[in-house]
């Protein structure tokens, strides 16, 4: 490395409740080069994405351009210091037309009155630069991703942006414009703009970068010339050597209590098949927008299904369910406990019962017996190990792992024969996720079924009896955990299978 | 592992003010009360005192069935416009047959109740906003309203509907009326299961929908209850005054219920509320509105007040949140 780097990262650090999102992340980045930054889910990117566009500030640490400090308090900071950003699947005002979109923090014109004539004009030029024929007055709604990502590369050049990083560029990209879009990039770097380009698919990275910085929890685990990379060793820096760690867990699986055929909702789901047995816990494994969430709320009515079907074992024997009633003998620990899982507002003790208030129903006149009720929470606080003052302690002042088991605890009122959990132990403390790990293997022992959809592979790896892998909303592979290997799994979530 | 962080209490003059918001409102109202029966003169009259809580009894009914609606995160627009209607229909029905007084009474409560459903229909399953569904039905039950009567009042009540407004001992009739109302919604809100779930969707709709509690049913519950207090209020103010109009639904009274309610702690933006609370609320509102009347303080300035008042309450509501 010759001179002063174009941008240079110092000893990052970022904190959020319950988990360290970056530690002493130190990254630089020169004139004219590619910068690959790769890392699984929860690495870290978005995270540090997020501090160079001024989204969410730094707890330690300093950002250099030429060599001088800057600060990015927000998004216009980051603007002025040169650094844009183009984005998986832009957001654009879908009613604006092209050139309004593309100036929208910065319309041409004088005294409030905006230069239409000028401002179309401007457009054109700057769509110019990067090969586009895009008509500045269509409509942002008529135009596909590709473009929409075109549009902010040249937002961005006509900004004479220094560095451009892009974010999951070619994720919805067609073949012919994800070439068109590694021509644009190839054309910065010799312009001598800085890039960072992020992406799950390694062979991309590989092809058009000059470095790579691999991102493991928040840390900085690998840095290197991509001529000294390999597909397999990004994959395991990306993963981590855990796999010796797995534990056997003793359990036996039982009878297939659920049986899912040919699930399918658009091109969400497609022909999703598997089944669950007594005694178990599968893993689902997919990268982000694999349809593992999909997977879940269609199953539990929450969306509408094209067609497929359920079977659950009531009573001895399987026996069709539709998914509207699928919920009254399962469990689903949400993805995200503040939207659609805690009644925030509201006490622990009717969290609790929310989902089975018929237990604790005093007369015909459906009164709530609210010394059973009590009684329930404090058993569920009890048995769950829940850290709060009492059964009146409002949810909302809970620690998000406590939270996280107040809403398992609310579940378990029901016996579910099935239990589904989408991440549950995100932005859970360290020993929070210890705890409902153990929560979890004390159910299946007890005979529940737990299909859990995580994106780390350490919890997975500890915590699977089997892995189905979903990409691309179908069912790639299901496997026993002693036949998992991380580069398979990598692989199959890529869709390379 | 991180025991509960005391640092997320929010500190400051507004959450603190927050903490003891509820108390505050009931020592105003004690306050206002000792300062205006030592200072207005009639105010301590047995005649001003039963015209106060006779005031209070159509008011407070109706926002205790908002208070259901407003917990849902919903609002009802339409209680004045519900009851307006209920009452000509059942009036005019009793000035017809003065010997179906039950019927009558029976009819103006049964369109209390369907008014409610419709709206609550419109709510839960056309899935329109409530404030759009509410102020729709409300703008055409008070045409419908005006329509039947041809904007004349409905008089020549029989006594045996009238003595409605009389004392049962020296309690006056509606006031027991009220009393019986708030008991049995105390009971309904509070204790049971239909009650608890009008919490669980204002909270948080999307958890209690995954917690497979139906929603729009429990919307339609809360519309349909705000409905029956709409047609219990309109029994009542058509034997305070002795006549119904299709004016009965117009004025300040809307906004008079909703702060009524939004004062007794209930949040216009769902899941918290109580029963007492709207009653203290509708206590303060009246009393201030009853002292200045008392006081002479000119038509404007009263609205002028009325105005203030919901500003502040609405604040309030504001500063809840933050505790």
């Amino acid at each position: 490395m010759s001179g002063k780097a174009l941008l240079e990262l110092r000893h990052i650090s970022k904190h959020f409740a319950g988990s360290q999102a970056l530690s002493d992340v130190s990254i630089e980045l020169n004139q004219g080069e590619v910068l690959g930054l790769v890392g699984a889910n929860g690495a870290g990117k978005s995270t540090l994405m997020n501090v160079l566009g001024g989204v969410i500030t730094k707890d330690a640490g300093s950002i250099l351009i030429d060599g001088h400090e800057i600060s990015l308090t927000s998004p216009s900071a980051a603007d002025r210091a040169g650094i844009a950003f183009v984005h998986q699947e832009p957001a654009l005002f879908s009613m604006l037309t092209v050139a309004e979109n593309m100036f929208v923090t910065d319309y041409p014109g004088k005294w409030g009155w905006i230069d239409r004539a000028r401002m179309v004009e401007a457009c054109a030029r700057h769509l110019h630069t990067v090969d586009s024929q895009l008509d500045p007055n269509t409509l942002a709604r008529d135009i596909g991703i590709g473009d929409s990502q075109l549009i902010e590369i040249a937002r961005a050049l006509s900004q004479q942006a220094r560095i451009v990083l892009f974010d999951e560029p070619t994720s919805s990209l067609t073949v012919h414009e994800k070439e068109r879009l590694f021509e644009i990039i190839r054309s910065l770097k010799n312009s001598g703009t800085g890039v960072i380009y992020i992406s799950h698919f390694l062979d991309e990275v590989l092809d058009i970068c000059d470095r790579v910085v691999v991102l493991r929890n928040g840390k900085v685990v690998a840095k290197s010339p991509v001529s000294e990379m390999s597909m397999a060793r990004l994959v395991e820096e990306m993963l981590g050597r855990q796999l010796e760690s797995t534990r056997q867990s003793g359990r036996r699986a039982g009878d297939v209590v659920l049986q899912v055929e040919s699930l399918s909702r658009g091109n969400v789901l497609r022909n999703v098949s598997f089944t669950l047995h007594e005694n178990e816990v599968v893993g689902l494994w997919g990268l982000l927008g694999s349809g593992r969430s999909e997977l879940f709320r269609a199953l539990t009515g929450l969306d509408p299904i094209d067609r497929g079907h359920i079977r659950m074992r009531i009573g001895g024997e399987l026996r069709p369910i539709t998914p509207g009633n699928f919920l009254s003998r399962a469990g689903y620990v949400t993805e995200n406990r503040r939207d659609d899982g805690l009644f925030a507002k509201m006490s622990l003790r009717p969290n609790v019962t929310a989902a089975s208030l018929w237990n604790v129903i005093r007369s015909r006149l459906r009164f709530i017996d609210q010394a059973g009720e009590r009684h329930v929470a404090e058993e569920v606080m009890q048995s769950l190990a829940i850290k709060a003052s009492g059964p009146e302690a409002l949810a909302e002042t809970l620690s998000g792992g406590n939270q996280q088991k107040v809403i398992l605890g609310k579940w378990l009122q029901r016996q579910p024969t099935v239990i589904l959990m989408d991440e549950p132990t995100r932005g859970v403390d360290v020993g929070a996720k210890a705890e409902i790990h153990r929560l979890i293997g004390e159910l299946a022992d007890q005979g529940t079924s737990i299909l859990i959809a995580t994106s780390e592979i350490e919890e997975l790896m500890s915590l699977s009896d089997r892995v189905l892998v979903i990409s691309r909303g179908h069912i790639v592979t299901d496997i026993t955990r002693d036949r998992v290997e991380q580069e398979s799994l990598m692989r199959f979530a890529m869709g390379e299978a | 592992m991180t025991a509960t962080k005391p640092e997320m209490r929010p500190t400051g003059f507004a959450h603190r003010l927050a903490r003891w918001i509820d108390w505050i409102v009931v020592a105003l109202i004690l306050a206002v009360l000792v300062v205006v029966s030592v200072t207005v003169t009639g105010f301590l009259t047995e005649y001003n005192i039963s015209n106060l809580l006779l005031q209070s009894s159509y008011i407070g009914i109706l926002a205790i069935g908002e208070a259901f609606v407003l917990i849902t995160g919903g609002i009802d627009l339409s209680s004045p416009a519900i009851m307006a209607m209920g009452a000509v229909v059942g009036a005019g029905y009793i000035v017809a047959h003065p010997n179906q007084l039950v019927l009558g009474i029976l009819i103006m409560v049964v369109i209390g109740v369907a008014c409610g459903i419709v709206n609550g229909l419109l709510v839960a399953y056309v899935k329109l906003v409530p404030f759009i569904a509410t102020l729709a039905t409300s703008t055409l039950l008070g045409g419908l309203a005006l329509w039947i009567t041809h904007s004349a009042s409905i008089a020549g009540l029989p006594n045996s509907f009238l003595n409605l407004a009389g004392s049962l001992g020296s309690i006056p009739i509606p006031v027991i009326v009220f009393a019986v109302v708030i008991g049995l919604s105390y009971i309904l809100l509070a204790k049971t299961v239909l009650g608890r779930h009008i919490f669980y969707i204002g909270v948080n709709a999307r958890a209690a929908r995954v917690a497979s509690i139906s929603v729009e049913r429990t919307q339609v519950m809360a519309y349909a209850i705000s409905g029956l207090s709409a047609g219990i209020a309109a029994v009542v103010l058509t034997a305070i005054l002795g006549t119904a109009t299709a004016a009965m639904g117009q004025g300040t009274i809307q906004l008079a219920i909703i702060s009524a309610a939004v004062i007794g702690g209930v949040s216009i933006y769902g899941g918290v509320g109580s029963i007492p609370g709207v009653v203290l609320g509708t206590l303060l509102l009246t009393l201030i509105g009853n002292v200045m009347s008392l006081n002479n303080v000119s038509y404007f300035t009263t609205y002028m007040v009325k105005g203030a008042v919901i500003v502040v309450a609405v604040s309030l509501d504001r500063f809840r949140r933050l505790k």
